[in-house]
């Protein structure tokens, strides 16, 4: 089984299992099934979010300031509007900021070299704290009805509108990454970022933009929010990272890049949001629903570390299969 | 007497066997050179006489008692170093420390207290021994590639080394400091340590070694003296046949306008003042000892490394050479020396690989055209005669000549007029080096301009029209065809042609 | 390659003497600026209040160099908060409670070692999960409660004045680092954490057993974790739930700030500390000027960018140099 077709098969596994997870939640609780769709409108800002983290982690890099370009980008939302801005204007801004955010993320990364962990890990503080600077630490609120209908609100009745919106990303998503030039650098990079850059690809502009991409959902996911919530706060996307990025793991995305797919994203965030509702629905308390998490990601990482050592043992005759430019850089020599 | 004997070894790597039955020993006092091609089984040998690998059959001997060697600690205990061919050294760590890593010497005061005094001291004299001025307070980040060799050499010679594995010890260093090396373990070998010498370098195998191995497919040909074989024999053995390599009648070579033209181009402390021309239909060759800035010429003009002055023209258009793609525009490709880093993406599809650098795509929406797509690395396949499953297979999963098949045939789907190849045959069996030969051959009487780079002088005489030689980074020479011989490349390329000028 | 480099580059490498003079440059401004932000109490102050992460943040720097990451740090060390205060209240004899409070730090840490180096996981993603774990523990213990009202006897322990004057936890800040630079500098495991953050492979071949040194390094950070929780509870005579919340998010940037380098084989205790107590400084400044507290987290995100960035900058000058 090669490398790729482990973590394809991955996704399907994971379809399989949140089937399961359904059945067993519905027979548990028998009032789960008729709430299925509205649950969703609980978590699909996460799930918005995994789509294009996805790229970012199989392009080999990481973004940890997402949750709080949620937040910033909510925020500037509300203040827009609070100062007579059209609320849609308003909210078209918020993205665009978010895009913005991201830019910069990529930019650090790519023209200093400094990994991506801690160059997201400090945009992650100034986004955050300059979003609850804004916020002046309340919330912003009494946004209009029409407004609150992207987030609550049902398309013949029954399909949440943030559901709509998800299936339609992420078909567009799947579509970037298995049928566009695009997608193809962005495994590229995530395999080796030196053949590509040998090969012609613009390394640095592919990174960028997955960044670019994960700041634009952030920032539609903070609107999303505001909307749900009908109200912003500088904290509102505090900690999301970490579920968006644990969905992606379950999803069956290579940590160390190169591999992944949309659809394996998208149900590994499914299923953690649907179990979360589901132990809501039993009264399990959040804090335990958080140790459930971390005891998950760590089972994903692990069943998926094994997958690859297997893969890999089935002859490989070459070394990592990412190779880091890093180490190359510095040994320039014939 | 033997001090290291290994009887009967066998190993396999998922199924395929990589060792069958060797039997191998080396006796206190000698030099005794391993050789054979890559994938001989040679570098397994050696590492499971160094517990990096364990064997799946076979008994090792030890001044004559039976030894498990299970980790590289093991053989060290029993005083078996190994010097690899590419320093792996702690950057940020001193000399000295690297030296003794894993066996600094200590005070005790309570708990094990590394002594530094002691650590210096020792390291100096090591390196006094080798004849060698060093800092060994300085951060082994900052040597250069061959001080970090000595270092690796120094490393083994702290202990009470009874058998050194050299690994091609001389691939990264300079004749003075290979002549140096060679004096050191002359004077090892006479104390009574055993060495165990692995080798391309056929001249050095023959001036250093007392007695010679040689293996092929994992099987142990021949052992004899070193002074009985002759190099035909010696490369008989290698290759199991008369090696011939096959020769091409002379290409029509226009030469009224050049393709490329190069000059002046200057990178210190790389290379420095290189001009030259490539021809329509030619095959230019570069010749040189490795780090003699070859590499580095052609990454400038194919944009990697970018040059500090000089120019280059392709068909009368100066490029700034500051990026891959304009090389890419002007019909420039580049098929790296090293494949695993630079060439292939291993866990990727032949297909995916194959068409990297030209994507086919519908014009609308940048939509892959996957159909074009399997056509083209179905075609690349069949003309240069892939050995795959299909075009979905990862190219991780083929052997090494098919991956460089595939890194030719990526870069041919591009299209280019000017072909740079680095090292082309590098690490590639006997049989698809013949094919690579007569596609390089084959671009050349297209019409193309093809430019390779070579440390195999047999590969240069075959295929070159002309060659270029450099020496520490400056072009010191060009033969003619006519010209071009072994003798007169190594002249060149080792400087001294020009001192008996 | 053969010139010597000038004497402003070799103080520049040093990250050290580098910090101590911003130190002392941010120091005489605020001198300059208000003089009675020197005042003895105050300095004393801001060395008690990075003191608790600055403990962490040593943990953090022996993981880090050897080119890891651990992000449960935080939620470990208020954990062990948590634990300690819980079990104190219920009675518990002092010599109990720091025991246990011990072994739960050593725990955590012995956790996160043995997936990331018997199981070679991620060290990012193992340590993410075992943060929302840890986390998690906490709220279970207390039921999101404030754990108040400690017993004399620990209070006491966090009371303790050396000379009258220097708190608990700075004395305790100050023997470990010189216990972890001893330990890191002069001791033969000490070297083994740089060999392996430098270079795994030379590492191994040089017979150093891998595994265990990286499964060591997390067990300390777990172990100063712990010693970070039992005075910080001690000290402060009460703990929250949220209490080490975004902890290891200041460690790390201690740690990156004071020159350790996150891929590994570089890094010292001092510079870390030097980077805590910069990071104090900047904090502390801001809230003497009455800045709200809120712009804490901008100012040390920019700080950390601005160390790593230059730390690059700084690497491809040396690097462009030879």
């Amino acid at each position: 089984m090669k490398r790729s077709k482990f973590f394809a098969n991955w996704s399907y596994g994971i379809i399989a299992v949140f089937l399961l997870e359904m059945v067993i939640l519905s027979s548990v609780t028998p009032k789960f099934l008729s709430n299925l769709l509205p649950m969703t409108e609980n978590f699909m800002p996460i799930g918005i979010m995994a789509l294009s983290m996805t790229l970012v982690i199989i392009a080999g890099g990481i973004d940890l300031s997402i949750g709080s370009v949620v937040s910033f980008s909510g925020v500037i939302m509300g203040l827009l509007w609070q100062h007579g801005m059209n609320i849609w204007v308003a909210g078209l801004l918020a993205v665009l900021i978010g895009g913005l955010a991201g830019f910069i993320n990529g930019q650090i990364i790519v023209r200093t070299g400094i990994q991506p962990l801690i160059a997201t890990l400090a945009t992650q503080f100034i986004w955050g704290s300059l979003a609850v600077v804004l916020s002046n630490q309340g919330s912003i609120y009494g946004f209009p009805g029409s407004f609150l209908l992207l987030g609550t609100g049902f398309l013949y009745g029954y399909l949440p509108v943030q559901l709509v919106i998800f299936v339609v990303l992420a078909l567009l998503f799947a579509y970037l990454l298995n049928k566009t030039v695009f997608g193809r650098q962005v495994l590229f990079i995530g395999n080796s970022e030196s053949v590509s850059a040998y090969s012609g690809v613009n390394v640095n502009r592919v990174k960028t933009w997955t960044y670019v991409l994960s700041g634009l959902t952030a920032g539609l996911s903070g609107v999303i929010m505001g909307s749900f919530f009908a109200s912003v706060r500088g904290d509102m996307g505090q900690g999301l990272e970490l579920t968006v990025i644990t969905g992606c793991l379950v999803g069956g995305v290579n940590v160390f890049g190169g591999a992944g797919t949309i659809v394996g994203a998208a149900f590994g965030v499914l299923l953690l949001g649907m179990l979360s509702q589901g132990l809501n629905f039993m009264n399990v308390s959040s804090q335990v629903q958080a140790i459930i998490t971390g005891v998950i990601l760590i089972l994903a990482v692990a069943i998926q570390q094994l997958g690859t050592i297997f893969a890999r043992r089935r002859k490989m005759t070459g070394g990592e299969g990412a190779g880091k430019l890093r180490g190359e850089r510095r040994a320039r020599v014939e | 007497m033997d001090i290291l004997k290994m009887v009967n070894i066998s190993k396999s790597f998922n199924g395929t066997a990589v060792l069958k039955d060797v039997s191998f020993e080396v006796r206190a006092g000698e030099v005794h050179a391993l050789i054979g091609e890559n994938g001989a089984g040679k570098s397994t040998l050696i590492k499971i006489a160094a517990g990096v690998y364990n064997s799946d059959d076979g008994e090792t001997f030890f001044d004559g008692r039976e030894v498990q060697i299970g980790t590289p600690a093991d053989a060290h205990r029993l005083g078996i170093f190994t010097v690899h061919q590419e320093p792996s050294v702690m950057p940020n760590l001193s000399v000295a420390e690297n030296v003794l890593m894993g066996f600094h010497p200590y005070r005790r005061f309570a708990f094990r207290w590394v002594d530094k005094k002691a650590m210096y001291r020792k390291t100096e004299e090591v390196f006094g021994k080798l004849g060698l001025k060093m800092d060994v307070r300085r951060n082994a980040g900052e040597l250069t590639i061959a001080q970090q060799q000595m270092l690796e050499i120094a490393k083994a010679l702290v202990h009470d080394v009874r058998v050194l594995i050299l690994d091609e010890p001389t691939a990264t260093l300079s004749d003075h400091e290979t002549g140096l090396l060679f004096e050191i373990v002359r004077r090892l070998r006479d104390q009574g340590t055993a060495v165990i010498f692995v080798s391309h370098r056929l001249h050095e195998v023959f001036s250093l070694s007392d007695r010679i191995t040689v293996m092929r497919d994992g099987e142990k040909v021949a052992t004899s003296v070193a002074a009985s074989l002759s190099e035909q024999e010696l490369v008989r053995l290698m290759v199991g046949r008369e090696l011939r390599l096959g020769s091409f009648e002379s290409r029509a070579t226009n030469r009224e306008k050049p393709l490329l033209q190069v000059s002046g181009l200057s990178n210190a402390p790389w290379f420095d003042d290189v001009s030259f021309a490539l021809y329509p239909g030619e095959v230019l060759a570069m010749a040189g000892l490795v780090g003699s800035g070859r590499t580095n010429v052609a990454e400038a003009i194919f944009g990697i490394q970018p040059a500090r002055s000089g120019q280059v023209v392709v068909n009368g258009e100066a490029l700034h050479m500051r990026s891959i793609k304009q090389a890419l525009e002007h019909g420039i490709a580049y098929i790296p020396e090293d494949r695993h880093k630079h060439g292939v993406a291993l866990a990727m599809s032949l297909r995916a690989n194959v068409t990297l650098v030209n994507v086919p795509a519908r014009p609308r929406l940048g939509c892959i055209d996957r159909r074009r797509e399997i056509q083209i690395s179905a075609e690349a396949v069949q003309r240069l005669n892939i050995k795959a499953q299909g075009v979905e297979q990862p190219v991780g999963q083929l052997s090494g000549g098919n991956q460089q098949k595939v890194v030719l045939a990526k870069w041919l789907a591009a299209g280019p007029k000017i072909i740079i190849l680095d090292e082309p045959t590098r690490g590639v069996d006997v049989g698809a080096k013949g094919e690579i030969h007569r596609i390089i051959d084959g671009l050349a009487r297209e019409g193309n301009a093809v430019l390779v780079i070579s440390s195999d002088l047999p590969e240069i005489l075959v295929l070159a029209d002309r060659t270029l030689v450099m020496h520490e980074g400056r072009l010191v020479g060009e033969l003619h065809r006519e010209d071009t011989s072994e003798e007169s490349i190594m002249a060149l390329a080792t400087g001294t042609a020009i001192r008996t000028a | 390659m053969k010139n010597e480099p000038s004497l402003f580059w070799k103080i520049m490498q040093s990250r050290e003497s580098f910090l101590l003079g911003l130190i002392l440059l941010l120091l005489l401004i605020m001198l300059v600026v208000s003089p009675s932000f020197l005042g003895p109490g105050n300095l004393m102050n801001i060395l008690t209040n990075c003191a608790t992460v600055a403990i962490v943040a040593l943990g953090e720097t022996i993981v880090i160099i050897t080119k890891g990451i651990d992000l449960s740090v935080g939620a470990t060390m208020g954990m062990v908060t948590l634990f300690t205060g819980s079990l104190a209240l219920n009675g518990f004899p002092l010599a109990v409670v720091i025991l246990v409070a011990f072994l739960a730090g050593i725990v955590a840490g012995a956790l996160n070692g043995v997936l990331i180096s018997y199981l070679k996981l991620p060290p990012i993603i193992v340590t993410l999960g075992t943060l929302s774990v840890y986390s998690g523990i906490m709220y279970v213990i207390t039921k999101g409660n404030w754990v108040t009202n400690l017993p004399a006897g620990l209070l006491q322990l966090g009371n303790f004045r050396l000379f009258g004057f220097v708190p608990a936890p700075v004395v305790v800040l100050v023997v470990l680092l010189l216990v972890s630079t001893l330990f890191l500098q002069f001791s033969i495991p000490g070297r083994h954490i740089y060999a392996v953050g430098n270079n795994e492979a030379s590492a191994r071949l040089s017979g150093i057993n891998i595994k265990r040194v990286i499964f060591s390094a997390y067990l300390i950070a777990g172990f100063f974790s712990a010693v970070a929780g039992i005075f910080y509870v001690a000290y402060n005579g009460f703990s929250t739930p949220s209490t080490g919340g975004n902890m290891e998010l200041d460690a790390i940037a201690a740690a990156v700030i004071g020159g350790t380098n996150v891929f590994g084989g570089k890094g010292t205790p001092l510079g870390t500390l030097l980077g805590a107590i910069l990071l104090g400084i900047v904090t502390g400044a801001l809230v003497f000027f009455h800045i709200p507290a809120v712009w804490n987290l901008a100012v040390e995100g920019i700080v950390i960018l601005a160390a790593v960035i230059s730390d690059a900058a700084l690497y491809r000058m040396q690097t462009r140099r030879i």
